[in-house]
């Protein structure tokens, strides 16, 4: 019944801080971002802003994230060789 | 397919006859293999599509995701493996043409022709356990407050944006086509409206936690 009630208070409460980054320079800096992600780096730690955007922009958190998901499986080497039929 | 580092990448690419068709070939094979595996592995909603429709979905993706390698190349500042770069460039193109395709036949004006998305009165639907009195006229309190706050706080772009994209999920990239802006004028626009809202929320006594407890059953 409360369902989009409950949506509009979800979405109002990630609000962040001034100052944090917004879609264009998280764009411009995802190749960098997602290559210490796959090194094992912790974006929360070293860029709590990124995470901050991430948490809030579902466009920039699925790119994000799509990126990874490829660097990790190249990294795999699930890349390199022909994909079997599923 | 031949390993390269980030200078013989731009050197190749920009070269001319055999070596940069041999290096856009080999760029278009590895993004190919990469938007595939994303299309195959992560793409819950393509899963009724058949391997060779992924493939051919990947293929072409591949083909713009070169296209828009090579008119940016002199934007790439080795501040990263190459391929990296032109990975996040090929998951834009990919994840881009997703989004077109799934709002293909998405209207802001019919998202928000229903009027009044809140319900009318704190009174339970049929089948769901009733509040007590006591809390069904707290609910009725909070809902005039925000319906009051949407009213006032809010511009009649702003309460469509965070309608369509908080409430009900749509892309902001659909909705920034829309109201013709951009996905980072959007978001600055949602982000404003969220903040005035919480502002006026808190300025009212009425935390976040709050309100998600009243209305979360």
């Amino acid at each position: 019944m409360y369902e989009n009630i409950v949506h509009l208070i979800e979405c109002i409460s990630l609000v962040h801080q001034e100052g944090a980054i917004d879609c264009v320079s998280c764009d411009a800096q995802f190749h960098c971002w997602a290559e210490q992600a796959a090194s094992g780096a912790d974006l929360r730690a070293i860029l709590p802003d990124v995470v901050a955007h991430l948490e809030v922009c579902p466009e920039c958190r699925e790119e994000f994230e799509a990126i990874l998901c490829i660097l990790r499986a190249q990294q795999s080497g699930l890349l390199d060789e022909p994909q079997e039929s599923s | 397919m031949t390993d390269r580092s980030n200078d013989e990448w731009l050197a190749d690419l920009r070269a001319d006859g055999d070596m940069q068709a041999e290096a856009i070939n080999d760029l278009k094979h590895r993004l190919d293999r990469g938007i595939y595996y994303y299309l195959s592995r992560e793409r819950s909603d393509l899963s009724g599509l058949s391997e060779t429709e992924l493939q051919h979905m990947a293929d072409d993706m591949a083909q713009d995701s070169v296209l828009r390698v090579l008119e940016n190349l002199d934007s790439f500042r080795g501040d990263s493996q190459f391929t990296t770069w032109a990975i996040r460039i090929a998951v834009r193109v990919a994840i881009s043409d997703l989004r077109r395709a799934r709002y293909r036949d998405f209207s802001l004006d019919d998202l928000t022709a229903d009027g009044d998305f809140l319900p009318a009165s704190a009174n339970p639907v049929a089948g769901t356990k009733p509040p007590s009195p006591e809390r069904a006229a707290e609910q009725a309190d909070v809902l005039d407050k925000i319906r009051e706050a949407l009213a006032d706080v809010l511009t009649e772009r702003q309460f469509q944006a965070l309608y369509a994209v908080g409430v009900k999920g749509v892309s902001i990239d659909a909705v920034a086509v829309e109201l013709g802006t951009n996905r980072n004028a959007l978001y600055k626009l949602l982000h404003d409206a969220r903040r005035k809202l919480r502002q006026h929320f808190e300025d009212e006594g009425l935390s976040m936690n709050y309100m998600l407890r009243l209305f979360q059953e």
